[in-house]
């Protein structure tokens, strides 16, 4: 073998892998049919499709996660069997799930050896696996520091223990499953950078994503799967995003929702310099002043961990307010408990909708009256009305197009676009005065994303105050009346959407006054 | 008191320790991997008396230690099954299986009671105890007693050093983890379940056939030393050197009990025999008390080295449960 065909990490390249006629069946699902995929040495390939299209299931049957019912892989040319993680890891596999597959409570150094034979028999050899790390870490340009525990790194940081694991297990190809969805802007420009330096390198990546302009950038190939199925396999250069969009979705998709014209009311929410702290102790807001008007969207822009969670925590009472008063249609809310700000009909869209947004063991029925279970028609005398819950659960899974086997479903089962209109349902429905919406579009796909979209658009019609807290610029761009930029638990700016431009935004979210 | 009778105080108590860390190493192990063995009260006294039992019959002590170690195993193995294979809950299953094991040993050891048994002879370490001090302390034991401290180092030594206990600690915090690495995770749950119930049981006949020997039902004096030994293995912070430091701490608060009586008189002895369990309890509350809000208001309003001094102690002190614990693995 030549040394050309080498990595740097040491590892023989694989010159080509591709996956031929695979199909999968789960119980009432055909999750891949006849999918042909393939990837090159010293290319990123992207995988597209909405949640529930089969891209993760045909990634987890490489990765020997599950088994093919047909189809077979061939590996430069050669067919081969992977029948588990251990095989793939063999030939060269190496995957990054999107829920990080690290211990928290163990070291860098120990995540990385946890399961490796050792030089020392069944002695740890950490000493070596550190500086194996550092080399590796040199080589691809990645900080890391091996001593260092799980929980102290940021999730960006995590990411990078996870590909330097794969690394180290000789990964010549490397599955980035949705590598994204947890990453900050910044985050995903850093990421970016190792990819590139990767591919240049000679590695194939595989890279799994529903965002198009992330595909656009980084890829080379781009395959679009929908149901199931692949629709097709394009040079990222020779497509567009709105071509892979309606790929994705099978119809035309709008990205400019219609915003139609709303007269502006009174002021429903108001803060007056709002000071709070944060989780790590430090200031979280530092004298924020803001008001949203009846038939108002007001987008609050930054870049994440900048006070955008305080600042929605204090509205509902979750976060305790230590200095500033915060009014709602009038009347001061601040320090209330939660549950008497939910009933002036404040809504909450929470942007971690699956550890606040519901209960994951609940019915996807029970967590549409979590808001209102101690009011007509779905309980009485303290004693829940079945009938009741029922058939608000009926309507509501039909009103918002709920994708459930049944309202007995536990919410934990249902996809994450479909979790999301459980609580869009539950928050919507009360016909609320105020709704704070965090991140409401955060990991949903373009077609779940544009539902949400418009729904809170019809409640700003309808003469709703809308706060949108969201880390996307083209979706506040989108939506917003105004746009006020948080920066370090401040209020830059707000600024009317007619002058609002993304570079002008760009300049306020880093702390600059253009 | 004089220094003589210090040490000999001091030595007896790391032999009445002995049964209490076997017991806590037992369930340090099997909570590592995720799976609470509630039952160790019940499986202590059930080891006990059919160790006993047997050793009585049999003449033969190394049946007895072998029967409370195949008892532990065989309800640990009943914990296993039935949270693991048919993902019950493990502290329902456990509970009634520490009061059917209590019960069950009462009923079954009634032909046993008050018997005269073999007791296992102590076996001091000729060249070791000599020593001064530490010879008296550590070497002039029984077997069971030498075992107590190579179990405590193997366990810590097991956990924090080796390659599969690496592992048991990724299976206890973080199944999926460890799955994806090769871990054939509930297999490992069995183990490591069965292992530690073996270990629990042999607390059993530490106690009858040496700390306490004889059988003598429900004055045996053992009942509730389970429920304590739960208690110690969360203030171990599922560190077998900590743990040991608990269960020490706790058969020391037992020994200040029987030494302190004669010197007070108006004290019912009944309090002295009792008080070291609510005194584990309480030390058992200190150790994430650095979390509590009203802590850290007092703490923020003393002068800043005090302050210092106090909230590295509380970090210290504070430890979390494996992450997974109790909780069933399922693939996917």
């Amino acid at each position: 073998m030549t040394e050309s065909n080498k990595l740097p990490s040491g590892r023989s390249r694989i010159d080509s892998l591709e996956m031929r006629g695979i199909t999968k069946r789960f119980p009432g699902v055909l999750a891949n049919y006849k999918v042909d995929f393939d990837v090159k040495s010293g290319e990123v390939h992207a995988l597209l499709g909405v949640n529930g299209a089969g891209k993760s299931t045909l990634m987890k049957i490489l990765y020997g996660l599950y088994h093919p019912d047909e189809g077979e892989i061939l590996l430069n040319g050669k067919p081969v069997t992977i029948s588990s993680p251990k095989d793939s890891i063999h030939l060269g596999i190496g995957m990054i799930h999107q829920h990080f597959m690290l211990v928290q409570t163990l070291t860098v150094a120990e995540n990385v050896a946890l399961g490796l034979p050792s030089s020392r028999g069944a002695l740890t050899d950490l000493d070596r696996v550190s500086k194996r790390i550092l080399e590796l870490a040199d080589i691809y340009n990645l900080k890391i520091d091996p001593s260092a525990y799980i929980w102290q790194l940021s999730v960006g940081q995590q990411q990078r223990v996870e590909i330097i694991k794969a690394l180290y297990r000789g990964a010549a190809l490397l599955i980035l499953d949705e590598p994204t969805a947890v990453l900050t802007p910044q985050e995903v420009d850093e990421l970016f950078v190792i990819m590139r330096q990767m591919v240049k390198d000679g590695h194939a990546l595989i890279f799994i994503s529903h965002k198009l302009h992330e595909v656009v950038e980084i890829s080379h190939r781009v395959t679009v799967l929908r149901d199931g199925r692949k629709i097709g396999t394009r040079l990222t250069s020779e497509t567009t995003k709105q071509d892979l969009a309606n790929w994705m979705v099978g119809r035309e998709v709008g990205f400019v929702p219609d915003r139609g014209k709303v007269e502006i009311g009174e002021i429903r929410l108001k803060l007056e310099r709002v000071v709070c702290g944060s989780d790590r102790g430090t200031p979280g807001l530092r004298g924020v002043s803001l008001d949203v008007h009846s038939g108002e969207i007001l987008g609050v822009a930054g870049v994440s961990g900048n006070g955008q969670r305080e600042l929605a925590e204090t509205i509902t009472g979750l976060r305790k307010v230590t200095g500033g008063k915060v009014f709602l249609e009038g009347k001061e809310i601040t320090n209330l408990a939660p549950g008497e700000i939910t009933d002036r009909m404040l809504s909450y869209i929470p942007e971690e909708r699956m550890r606040d947004g519901m209960i994951k063991d609940f019915t996807v029925a029970e967590n549409m009256i979590l808001r209102e279970h101690h009011k007509l028609p779905y309980s009485r005398y303290g004693f829940l009305n079945l009938r009741g819950i029922s058939k608000h659960a009926d309507d509501l899974i039909k009103q918002f197009r709920v994708k459930t086997p049944s309202q007995e479903t536990h919410a934990k089962n249902l996809s994450g676009g479909n979790i999301q209109k459980v609580v869009l349902a539950r928050e919507i429905s009360r016909n609320p005065h105020v709704i704070i919406a965090a991140q409401p579009t955060r990991g949903l796909d373009i077609g779940a994303t544009e539902y949400v979209r418009e729904q809170l658009l019809v409640e700003r019609r309808k003469g709703a105050a809308i706060m949108l807290i969201s880390e996307d610029l083209d979706e506040i761009l989108a939506l917003s009346d105004r746009i006020a930029v948080i920066y370090e638990g401040q209020i830059m700016d707000i600024v009317p959407r007619a002058t609002a431009t993304p570079e002008k935004l760009g300049l306020l979210m880093a702390g600059v006054h253009p | 008191m004089d220094s003589t009778t210090i040490l000999i105080g001091l030595a007896s108590v790391l032999v009445a320790a002995a049964p209490v860390v076997f017991a806590v190493m037992g369930e340090t192990l099997s909570e590592r991997a995720g799976v609470i063995n509630l039952s160790m009260n019940g499986t202590i006294l059930l080891s006990a008396m059919g160790g006993f039992a047997v050793s009585v019959r049999t003449g033969n002590l190394f049946l007895g230690f072998l029967t409370g170690m195949l008892i532990g195993a065989a309800v640990a193995l009943i914990v296993a099954f039935s949270s693991i294979t048919l993902k019950q809950s493990q502290v329902a299953v456990g509970f009634v299986l520490a009061l059917v094991c209590r019960d069950l040993s009462y009923f079954l050891g009634n032909p046993f009671m008050g018997l005269a048994g073999p007791r296992l002879p102590a076996w001091p370490l000729s060249g070791l105890k000599e020593i001064p001090v530490i010879g008296t302390l550590f070497f002039n034991h029984d077997l069971m007693t030498y075992l107590s401290f190579i179990v405590i180092f193997v366990s810590w030594f097991w956990i924090f050093r080796t390659r599969p206990g690496l592992m048991l600690q990724g299976i206890g915090e973080r199944p999926a983890a460890a799955y994806v690495r090769g871990a054939n995770v509930n297999l490992m749950r069995y183990v490591y379940t069965v292992l530690g119930g073996a270990l629990i049981g042999l607390a059993g006949p530490t106690y009858s056939l040496s700390v306490k020997a004889g059988w003598k039902g429900t004055i045996s004096g053992l009942d509730g030393i389970g429920w304590i030994a739960l208690a110690i293995t969360i203030f171990g912070g599922w560190n077998p050197l900590r743990a040991a430091f608990g269960a020490y701490l706790f058969a020391l608060l037992q020994w200040l009990g029987l030494v302190l009586q004669p010197s007070l008189p108006n004290i019912p002895s009944q309090v002295l025999q009792v008080a070291p369990f609510p005194l584990m309890i309480l030390t058992l509350l200190l150790v994430n008390i650095g979390d509590a809000e009203w802590v850290e208001r007092t703490l923020a309003s003393l002068p800043e080295p005090t302050r210092r001094f106090f909230a590295k102690a509380f970090r210290a002190m504070r430890a979390s449960p494996p992450a997974a614990l109790g909780v069933p693995f399922e693939r996917d």
